[in-house]
């Protein structure tokens, strides 16, 4: 359902995606938030591809795009930890021109009316130089049985501090008027350079 | 490659308008008529 709107965003599309859908008041709990499970053993391990990640599912557009959990650090791609933990979730756009994914979780809240949502995420960028692009974008979506009504765009961008770093990136959704069944969707298209071995290890 | 750590969804309520105190709706219902009054005494005879 969500192809049109990420392939729109590019043809090599990365991308964070929550769902909400249920009606429950209080805020809005994301699992695994900070890809810690499934649990690798050492820095350096890796589970893509077909690892999966727990309470993310995981969607993939091309035949050597993989997405899983990755034990930082992992010299040469990084040499900094995990913003939060041990381990972070990674998209591989793969060598396939038509590569790239989506990683989504569907919550058990409701968006409500005149409330606005906040979504944040550490994005990082590889220690090596060539390899990846910024910015993509993220597009927030609103969903009322469709993802045709999109509520704003906005833009990823790379951490100020250059490569080899990770930084927080803030979105913040205006209250909307309708209090139904909704979602919040995050995609990022980074334009690849040149590709790069991967993985690296597994475990 | 696309790397991500550390997500959250928080949400945040609107403050709801706060209401005019019916005081100022009065006070200026007065005002208006003080003033009406004042030009009906001035008017010529």
């Amino acid at each position: 359902m969500l192809k049109p709107i990420l392939r729109a965003a590019g043809a090599l599309a990365a991308g964070l995606m929550l769902f909400a859908h249920d009606a429950a008041a209080g805020p809005i709990t994301v699992l695994n938030p900070s890809f810690e499970s499934p649990a690798l053993a050492a820095p350096g391990d890796s589970n893509g591809p077909g690892g999966g990640i727990t309470n993310w599912t995981t969607n993939s557009f091309g035949t050597s795009a993989a997405a899983g959990v990755w034990y930082l650090p992992d010299a040469p791609y990084y040499t900094v930890n995990a913003p939060d933990g041990n381990q972070v979730a990674f998209i591989y756009s793969g060598t396939d021109p038509t590569g790239g994914g989506s990683i989504a979780q569907t919550t058990s809240s409701l968006f409500q009316a005149g409330t606005s949502y906040t979504l944040s995420f550490d994005v990082g960028q590889l220690a090596l130089t060539g390899g990846f692009t910024f910015p993509g974008t993220v597009d927030a979506i609103l969903y009322e049985g469709s993802t045709s009504n999109v509520l704003a765009t906005f833009p990823v961008t790379a951490p100020l501090s250059g490569p080899d770093s990770f930084q927080l990136d803030t979105f913040t959704l205006p209250a909307g008027p309708i209090p139904m069944p909704a979602a919040i969707s995050g995609s990022n298209s980074i334009p690849r350079a040149s590709p790069i071995a991967w993985p690296p290890s597994t475990m | 490659m696309a790397t991500f750590d550390n997500v959250s969804l928080s949400a945040s309520v609107a403050a709801a308008p706060i209401p005019e105190p019916a005081s100022l709706l009065f006070l200026g219902a007065g005002l208006i008529g003080f003033a009406m009054r004042r030009r009906r005494v001035k008017a010529p005879a």
